[in-house]
């Protein structure tokens, strides 16, 4: 419990400094007023505006105002949308999430029987097909991978539609574009192009896994038993190579949430990296900093459910060992 | 029976389909490359809010086709002897989407809802700030009082999107996307909005200017560009707007689709710094050359507009030598796009006492008009051409636009798109002398100053008969436009691709309406 206390105040402090540290970024780049303001606005009609948005006190006095805001549990007005920034980020968090999670879905399914088989048969033509397709995964730029996928499948071959987020549906109270045939169509390009970086990386880890655990003596011992070779490797092999995966796994799902942005710009996905570089070009601050804080809280639970998960798995690790 | 029926269904979505006419289909999917910020037409004047807005509500007057303005909710006007009262008669035949009928009651309303909005960025709020009072005469006549003469009244007033007075007072702006508020007498009537995904429009039966010919649009939001030409191709969307001019030819060449070009009133332009006798990004000399005349004429003489627009715009857009482009009202058909002329370039700059040139950075952004990193090089070579010594420092325009207001900048590259179908608030905010208390030259960035033209403009703005203020107006584009304030390059172009069997109709305004988009049959 104390461990846990500990984490959410450490959070609270990230949270804070990164709060400073984009006041301070955004204002180091430039002015709001400067892009956000009509270019056929008077001038009085600029003073004006640049008052009404705070723009005219000096930094820390806005960050101040900022603080006593936040604590009352308002993370301000967007400057573009005059709406909630915390408001406009939830509205769009969904969109991200499922698309997270049908990223990790794909890299998890594909990726581990992959690795697997290449690392059963290391020096199998396949195998090395597997692994050099994992070294394009990682190095190809993800922005062209993206607009590559949408040429082949959506305007060649027009199985799948090139942009946008299916109709949602509903299932078990959660709405989410998962639930519908269409949805299911709309996501998969934009899920694969999020997953190949995370499907090489699970593919490089099974497969060294495997090449690890398979000359220990615990299979052996196994195969010396009798045991079906299925058995031995979907037992006892598959759960001792799990472990690392899925820690990686785990802690990659923030970096995805956080690095959606190409993805969802390329396949006009309505989610929050969208909105993230739309409120930074234009400096859209409320949002901005609102948005960084969403995402520091949603890192430390990850890594807090992470660890705890840990204590769960292997009882030798204690939570606050893991909290030192 | 049964297979009969799927047999007749079959048949005629064949036949649809060997139509190909999206008409038939009577609901199209369209995709805009910028997203408005709100579904309040009231919230912001922004270009993307706009062209969102004029699909669903109507204004009293709108831009003609030939310059000036036509009738639309608003039949007829005229102002008094005192120059202050002005009288609008307004159509009696208008209903709105709910129904409730359009009258004078819902004019005011949207007038004065106007100045209740807070917070927008782009307020409308300046163009009402004139306006003493505005009463009903009876329901379809109104008498607006102005506290001063104002000649420009129609472009302010004019301009105002009218909403429905049964929306009731305290409406946020929200309430229009996300509540039942977005109730307007246009074309169009609002169905529904995805913020970042789409906003889906149907059409007005009971509209009473031309009934639009499909049942509903919906308009997607597509900001990558090569996804949005992919859309297109792939057949998903049946319209797109800002075609990147690098995929105009590989379009214009596709069976099925058609290809729109228009130039556009966004004018791009280079300006010079002519603030002080020093200015900051020039080396190998302690003065500001750009306060001899000589020398920004040298400068606009060094480039070779015409190479622009057809090799890095792929022929979208046209050279500039002034604001606005025909079709604008103040357009002087007298000014022609400067002459591209090195060896006189070079003549001028050994005049003023430069022979050997100097060391200029050159400035622009690379991220907000369409190639405009590209631009800023090329004219810096072009200028390097004529013996200056040339850097070039392109920079995403956040960081950009701030920079050039701090004016830390001496020759860099800036735009100004007009909205209001008249050159005289792009007169006035970029090449009027910088006067705060006036609020004349807001964006002038480069502190152009010359009595002549801000004494020419002021003239304009107080002048009523609509002859003598487009000559004024072409007149104050004369004198900056030979003072060589700043150097015009081109007016941007507009393209938009259609799938065959639309027609879309480009109006002077440059927008992607959907009123503008018509089956061709």
């Amino acid at each position: 419990m104390v461990f846990i206390i500990r984490r959410l105040l450490q959070a609270v402090l990230v949270a804070l400094v990164m709060s400073v540290l984009v006041f301070a970024g955004v204002f180091a780049i430039g002015n709001p007023a400067d892009i956000l303001i009509d270019p056929e606005a008077t001038q009085a009609e600029r003073l004006r505006l640049i008052q009404q948005l705070g723009l005219d006190r000096p930094l820390y006095e806005q960050y101040f105002i900022f603080l006593g805001n936040l604590l009352q549990g308002d993370f301000g007005t967007s400057f573009v949308f005059n709406r909630p920034a915390l408001h406009i980020i939830f509205e769009r968090m969904p969109a991200t999430l499922e698309l997270a999670f049908a990223a990790i879905f794909i890299a998890v399914v594909i990726g581990i029987p992959l690795g697997l088989w290449a690392g059963l048969r290391p020096n199998a033509v396949s195998s090395k097909a597997i692994m050099a397709g994992s070294i394009l995964g990682f190095s190809l730029p993800n922005f062209w991978q993206g607009i590559m996928l949408i040429l082949l499948f959506s305007v060649t071959l027009g199985w799948l539609p090139v942009t946008g987020r299916g109709p949602v549906g509903e299932f078990l109270g959660m709405r989410s574009s998962l639930f519908t045939l269409e949805g299911l169509r709309h996501i998969a390009l934009p899920a694969f192009n999020l997953a190949v970086g995370l499907l090489a990386l699970v593919i490089r880890l099974t497969r060294a896994g495997t090449l690890e655990v398979m000359p220990q003596d615990f299979i052996r011992f196994a195969r010396a038993k009798g045991l079906r070779e299925r058995r031995i490797i979907f037992i006892h092999l598959l759960r001792n190579i799990l472990i690392p995966v899925v820690t990686v796994v785990g802690m990659s799902f923030g970096g995805l949430i956080a690095f959606a942005v190409v993805t969802e710009t390329i396949f006009a996905w309505p989610g929050m990296g969208k909105l993230i570089i739309d409120s930074i070009n234009v400096l859209d601050r409320p949002i901005i900093v609102a948005y960084l804080m969403v995402i520091v809280v949603v890192f430390i639970t990850l890594n807090l459910i992470v660890d705890i998960l840990y204590s769960i798995i292997d009882p030798r690790i204690r939570l606050e060992e893991a909290g030192q | 029976m049964k297979t009969t029926l799927r047999t007749l269904a079959l048949g005629t979505a064949f036949a649809a389909l060997m139509a190909g006419s999206p008409a038939l289909a009577q609901s199209l999917t369209v995709a805009l490359q910028a997203e408005p910020s709100s579904i309040d037409p009231q919230f912001a004047t922004t270009g993307q809010n706009q062209q969102i807005a004029l699909n669903m509500f109507d204004t009293l007057v709108r831009f003609s086709d030939t310059g000036g303005f036509a009738p639309s909710l608003a039949t007829e006007w005229s102002v008094a002897e005192d120059e202050l009262t002005w009288t609008f008669s307004l159509r009696d035949d208008v209903t709105f989407h709910d129904g409730s009928p359009f009258t004078a009651d819902d004019v005011i309303f949207s007038v004065e809802r106007v100045a209740a909005i807070e917070n927008s960025p782009a307020p409308f709020a300046q163009r009402v700030a004139n306006i003493a009072s505005i009463t009903a005469l009876d329901d379809y006549t109104i008498e607006v009082v102005t506290t001063d003469p104002a000649p420009t009244l129609l472009n302010d007033l004019g301009t105002i999107y009218i909403v429905s007075d049964e929306i009731g007072d305290g409406v946020g702006s929200d309430q229009f996307g996300f509540g039942d508020a977005a109730i307007g007498t246009g074309a169009y009537r609002f169905v529904s909005y995805t913020p970042g995904d789409r906003l889906v429009i149907a059409r007005n039966d009971a509209y009473w200017g031309d009934v639009p010919d499909f049942e509903e649009i919906a308009i997607r939001f597509i900001s990558s560009d090569a996804s949005r030409v992919a859309s297109l191709q792939a057949g998903e969307v049946d319209m797109i707007d800002a075609v990147p001019p690098n995929d105009l030819d590989r379009l214009r060449a596709l069976d099925g689709v058609e290809v729109i070009s228009a130039a556009s009133a966004r004018m791009v332009y280079m300006g010079f710094d002519q603030g002080g006798e020093t200015t900051p990004m020039v080396t190998g000399t302690d003065a500001n050359p750009f306060l001899d005349r000589r020398v920004r004429e040298a400068l606009a003489l060094a480039i070779d507009r015409q190479a622009i627009v057809s090799r890095i715009q792929f022929d979208s857009g046209e050279p500039a030598g002034q604001f606005g482009p025909e079709g604008i009202f103040g357009h002087n058909p007298d000014l022609a796009p400067t002459e591209y002329n090195p060896e006189r370039a070079r003549e001028l700059l050994a005049e003023a006492g430069y022979p050997e040139g100097f060391g200029l950075t050159v400035h622009g952004p690379n991220d907000r008009y369409i190639n405009d990193g590209i631009v800023t090089q090329t004219v810096g070579q072009m200028w390097a051409q004529i013996g200056l010594d040339v850097g070039v420092e392109t920079l995403p325009f956040n960081v950009y636009s701030p920079r050039a207001t701090a004016r830390e900048f001496s020759a860099f590259l800036f735009s100004f798109g007009i909205t209001t179908g008249e050159t005289s608030l792009g007169l006035r905010n970029v090449l009027a002398t910088f006067d705060e208390a006036r609020g004349w030259g807001s964006n002038n960035r480069f502190r152009y100053s010359n009595a002549e033209f801000d004494e020419t403009l002021g003239a304009a703005f107080a002048e009523f008969d609509e002859a003598e203020r487009e000559r004024l107006l072409q007149e104050a584009a004369r004198i900056a436009m030979e003072d060589f304030a700043i150097t015009p390059l081109y007016w941007e172009g507009n393209n938009w691709a259609v799938r065959a069997g639309l027609v879309f109709t480009p109006s002077p305004d440059g927008r992607s309406l959907m009123t503008n988009l018509s089956s061709a049959d």
